[in-house]
């Protein structure tokens, strides 16, 4: 009976969703990759009404500092921020895209960008807006999506080595600069009584791929062309980088099931020496100090991460400001981000955070170059790379995720995870 | 039930392995309200200790403090007693209808309610919020109550229940000349408490414990639930701060606790009248 | 299956009461009705609509101009091994952790209802906990009992026993979270147990007893029989659970260790995750008939035996 009732149900459902589909895509030309209107310049006059922020997590509690401020500039606008969580952040800027009903301005991860993008959701940066020659490189070019720029860098992350001096000391080696010298410090930390010589990252989804890439990297290998129409995962440098990430278990340096979780619980393995080394974000310095107190000059060293033939490159991420198509308050929303991409509010952002500024002029305003911590960073910003701007990278970062665990755990050969690689990211595309 | 009590014998062995189980059971739990009283590094010590060595009521001061915690706490109040005294009316409405009235259609509806027992979720996810988007509702309680207000396992439950009520009650009513409308208040409810005991608690457990729903669409701060204000402050970019996540989950569940201790009775006659169908 | 299917022959010429009853029924059926297919059937129709379609992330904003590709998202997910792997696992721990989970509630519930007397309501609540308790909280102290030198292992260790690295290898991965997703919903059972247990007739048992029955005679002939209704009731609940399975995996495993916990709804959370939102429906549309099937599949053996 209920069989056949299903049945008659699931017919009509079916009917209506041939009726719905039936509109079919626009097939007049690939949408996605139109060049963007550029959008009009915006003037130096004061903004008005409310201008509404996504920020997540300590940004977010932060952010209103910086609203304040800019109202205090702009006594006819309002800026209401909204935190957000940072996990479900882009459930929420989805499905915000989706209906139409969005904010003006949001908060995101380079990463994420070109997805929001490819569904028209964000709108160019006018042009004029900053000058790009001030910030970051990098962070400038994880902005762009053919040949135009979709947000404006905020903050950098990037990683460098942290390692237990003390530990070193007492097996007589020094922060490495090589890729040679690496498996032999982190044996010695091992040796001189660390459970991890340098901890990697392995089996964990949604991060491994940031640890191994910049093996590749720094073989000098890279992920695409140029000018990013195909993948070049099956080359040579590429094996190289693979073989040195899986080098690192095989020679005993770091275990087979390395993890950074829980998060937060790095430092303190750091700390307890358990962890001899990590290459990891310049968040770690302000725990580390907390655990520490005074003896974190003696313990703790940071340098840039070991090179290989490609050089020392390491990942690059950050924080960037993107204004939605949907913005009820383009204009409002464009001057408050440019107002905290000034050096000052960018260096008081900063402060408050403790987030490296993308804007170069930001660090010497937040005193960042004084510190000899924070110094290294700045070393490292010199040397960094970001994984390709484009839609699919969700998907195409977890296919890595994916090769790293197996590389770790030695079920597949660098040649073999880089023909797979190759193989599998071919089949997601770069579109 | 009487007779039963007479016969049943207390049995001393039974409680060891019963103890060392519920030790084993409830573990998690206490170690959860431990750590609420727990500085940070105390919990990722790598220890694991059931008793907090500082305590300390800083997570929960965070917790009061740091986010607007008592508006949070009023909307997921204000979210959840509408979404269980809406559940309460209409599933028992339909489940009398569906049980003892006869109207054509009555079992395609009932399938249909069923099917939708089965499918997850997150299918729906997008298109529900498009929906209520252009309904103009978004960020509104609206956008945090409607979706939820007809629950299929409701029907299920009072469809069940209601059908266990004798037909001669009913009948008697009808020859009475009440309507059934009338009949549905003044019989069917009055005879239905443990259902609706056993639904009330189901369907405020869900509601209060929903957090995807609430985050995407409650859009200012203003509209956020107690899951999702928890969320905000204790998960950063690069680090959790379980102290407070711990203190969260803590002041989350003691309402459920409160309210399952005060409903259990009914809870178990609610799911034996049904479990037993 | 209702006592109304002998309706037909009055059908033809309804007098004005059935009329009236008929119409008061749909008022009652209404407001429910109503929001029923407003939030629930219309998003699904879309979103049923999408598994037959090639939507992506970049569809968003133009959900209708999205291409028709009929079948072959479900073809294309019958030929991906990840989700093929997916439905094993998904199997693997329904089919283990389903009798598992209501063996276990069985076992709780009749201690708790032979011979049991004081402290049952703390009982009852203490083995309710796992169900209120946060799954963060969880997946913290089940890391400390399952990590290579955790609780369980120091336990095995004094029996003679080495450990596995339970949740890093790759054949204990699976069976771990089957072990904690019985732990958190044996609850949920062990009270719809509890339940049907008291509604057994007490004198049928005594007769029994008086015949000399032992303990474990009464429960195979006696209890196990008469229960088989709320026994299935816990299987199809459990089921429909144990099928959707993915929090413990999300927060314990990742999917890993090399994919040996990804489970349908996990591969579906992935897909929505990378933007393929036609390709994810569809996954999660065989899933839903899987679910169906398995809930028909036991209505029949419940109904077999009555």
């Amino acid at each position: 009976m209920i069989i056949k009732k299903y049945a008659t149900g699931l017919a009509l459902l079916t009917a209506a969703s041939l009726t719905l589909t039936a509109c079919g895509r626009d097939t007049g030309g690939d949408t996605a990759s139109a060049p963007a209107t550029p959008a009009a310049a915006i003037d130096d006059s004061p903004a008005k009404g409310e201008i509404t922020v996504w920020a997540m997590g300590g940004e977010g509690d932060q952010m209103p500092k910086i609203g304040e401020a800019f109202q205090q500039a702009n006594p006819e606008a309002k800026v209401t921020v909204t935190g957000v969580p940072w996990d479900d952040a882009p459930t929420k800027i989805s499905t915000a895209i989706a209906s139409g009903q969005t904010p003006d301005v949001t908060l995101l991860n380079p990463d994420a960008l070109a997805a929001f993008v490819a569904a028209k959701g964000f709108a160019p940066v006018p042009a004029g807006l900053i000058d790009e020659s001030g910030f970051d490189a990098n962070a400038i070019a994880a902005t762009k999506i053919d040949g135009a720029s979709y947000a404006v860098p905020l903050y950098v992350d990037t990683r460098t080595l942290f390692y237990r001096k003390d530990l070193a000391e007492k097996a007589g080696v020094s922060a490495p600069k090589t890729w040679a010298e690496l498996n032999t410090f982190g044996a010695a930390l091992k040796k001189a009584g660390a459970k991890e010589g340098l901890l990697l990252a392995t089996g964990e989804a949604g991060f491994t791929h940031q640890v191994l890439l910049p093996y590749i990297w720094q073989a000098g290998g890279a992920l695409t062309n140029a000018d990013q129409t195909e993948f070049t995962l099956d080359t040579p440098q590429v094996i190289e980088g693979l073989a040195k990430y899986q080098s690192l278990v095989k020679d005993g340096v770091s275990s087979q099931t390395g993890t950074y979780e829980p998060w937060g619980s790095v430092e303190e393995r750091l700390a307890r020496g358990e962890v001899g080394s990590v290459v990891n974000g310049s968040w770690l310095i302000g725990p580390l100090k907390e655990l520490l107190g005074d003896e974190f000059d003696q313990k703790i060293g940071i340098a840039t991460v070991p090179a290989g033939a490609g050089g020392g490159v390491s990942w690059l991420s950050g924080g960037q400001l993107a204004v939605f198509a949907d913005a009820k308050n383009p204009d409002g929303a464009w001057k408050f981000i440019r107002f905290i991409s000034t050096p000052e509010q960018a260096a008081r952002f900063s402060e408050l955070t403790a987030d490296l500024p993308a804007v170069t002029a930001a660090w010497g305003v937040a005193g960042l170059d004084q510190d000899p911590a924070v110094a290294v960073f700045n070393d490292q910003l010199k040397s960094t790379a970001t994984p390709p701007v484009i839609p699919t990278w969700a998907q195409l970062s977890s296919i890595v995720d994916g090769y790293g665990e197996r590389l770790a755990r030695g079920t597949i050969t660098p040649q073999d995870a880089a023909a797979g690689l190759q193989k599998d990211m071919s089949a997601v595309g770069l579109k | 039930m009487a007779i039963r009590k007479n016969i049943r014998r207390s049995r001393w062995y039974l409680y060891i392995p019963l103890l060392i189980g519920l030790a084993l059971t409830v573990l998690p739990f206490v170690w959860m309200v431990s750590g609420a009283f727990k500085p940070q590094r105390e919990i990722l010590s790598g220890e694991f200790t059931l008793l907090p060595e500082n305590g300390t009521l800083r997570n929960f001061a965070d917790l009061f403090t740091r986010v607007d915690f008592s508006s949070y706490f009023v909307n997921s109040v204000v979210v959840a007693v509408a979404v269980v005294l809406g559940n309460l009316l209409f599933c028992s409405m339909l489940g009398y209808a569906l049980s003892k009235i006869e109207f054509p259609g009555r079992r395609a509806l009932f399938a249909v309610v069923m099917t939708m027992l089965m499918v997850p979720t997150v299918v729906t996810f997008i298109p529900l919020f498009v929906l209520v988007t252009r309904m103009g509702l978004a960020n509104t309680f609206g956008a945090l109550i409607l979706p939820f207000l007809a629950a299929p396992l409701g029907v299920f439950i009072m469809r069940q229940f209601i059908g266990d009520i004798p037909d001669s009650l009913i009948e008697a009513a009808r020859l009475d000349g009440a309507g059934e409308f009338r009949i549905f208040f003044t019989v069917v409810i009055p005879l239905s408490g443990p259902a609706l005991a056993t639904l009330a608690i189901l369907q405020f457990l869900s509601s209060w414990n929903e957090f995807l729903w609430p985050l995407v669409a409650a859009q200012t701060e203003d509209m956020y639930t107690l899951p999702v204000g928890i969320a905000l402050i204790s998960a950063g970019a690069n680090t959790v701060n379980y102290g407070l996540l711990l203190a969260g989950a803590t002041v989350i569940v003691l309402p459920i606790l409160v309210l399952f201790l005060f409903l259990q009775r009914f809870f178990i006659q609610g799911i034996s009248t049904t479990g037993l169908k | 299956m209702n006592p109304t299917a002998n309706a037909p022959a009055h059908r033809r010429r309804r007098p004005a009461w059935r009329r009236r009853r008929a119409l008061a029924g749909w008022l009652l059926a209404l407001p429910f009705t109503a929001l029923f297919a407003a939030f629930m059937v219309g998003p699904l129709t879309a979103s049923l609509a999408l598994s037959f379609s090639d939507a992506t992330s970049r569809d968003l904003r133009t959900p209708f101009a999205v291409g028709f590709v009929g079948l072959s998202n479900f073809a294309d997910l019958f030929s991906d091994e990840k989700f093929l792997r997916a439905i094993g696992n998904t199997v693997y721990f329904a089919g283990v952790g389903v009798p598992l989970t209501v063996a276990v509630a069985m076992l709780i519930a009749l201690a708790l209802n032979n011979g049991v007397n004081r402290f049952r309501a703390l009982f009852r609540v203490g083995f309710y906990t796992p169900v209120v308790t946060s799954i963060v909280a969880i997946a913290v102290v089940w890391k400390y009992i399952l990590e290579p030198d955790g609780l369980l292992n120091q336990g095995l260790a004094g029996l003679g026993v080495t450990g596995p690295d339970w949740l890093h290898d790759t054949s204990f991965a699976m069976p771990s979270l089957i072990l904690m997703a019985m732990w958190r919903n044996m609850g949920t059972l062990m009270i719809v147990f509890l339940a049907g247990l008291q509604g057994l007739p007490a004198e049928v048992y005594e007769a029994a007893r008086m015949d000399g029955a032992g303990p474990f005679q009464r429960f195979r002939s006696l209890t196990l029989p008469l229960m088989r209704p709320t026994i299935l009731l816990g299987c199809v609940l459990i089921s429909v659970y144990y099928f959707q399975f993915f929090e413990e995996a999300f927060v314990m495993t990742g999917g890993g260790p090399l994919d040996s916990t990804l489970s349908i709804t996990y591969f579906t959370y992935n897909q929505f995750g990378y933007g393929n939102y036609g390709y994810a429906s569809a996954a999660s549309y065989i899933l839903a008939v899987a679910i169906a099937i398995v809930t028909l599949v036991q209505f029949r053996v419940l109904r077999a035996k009555d």
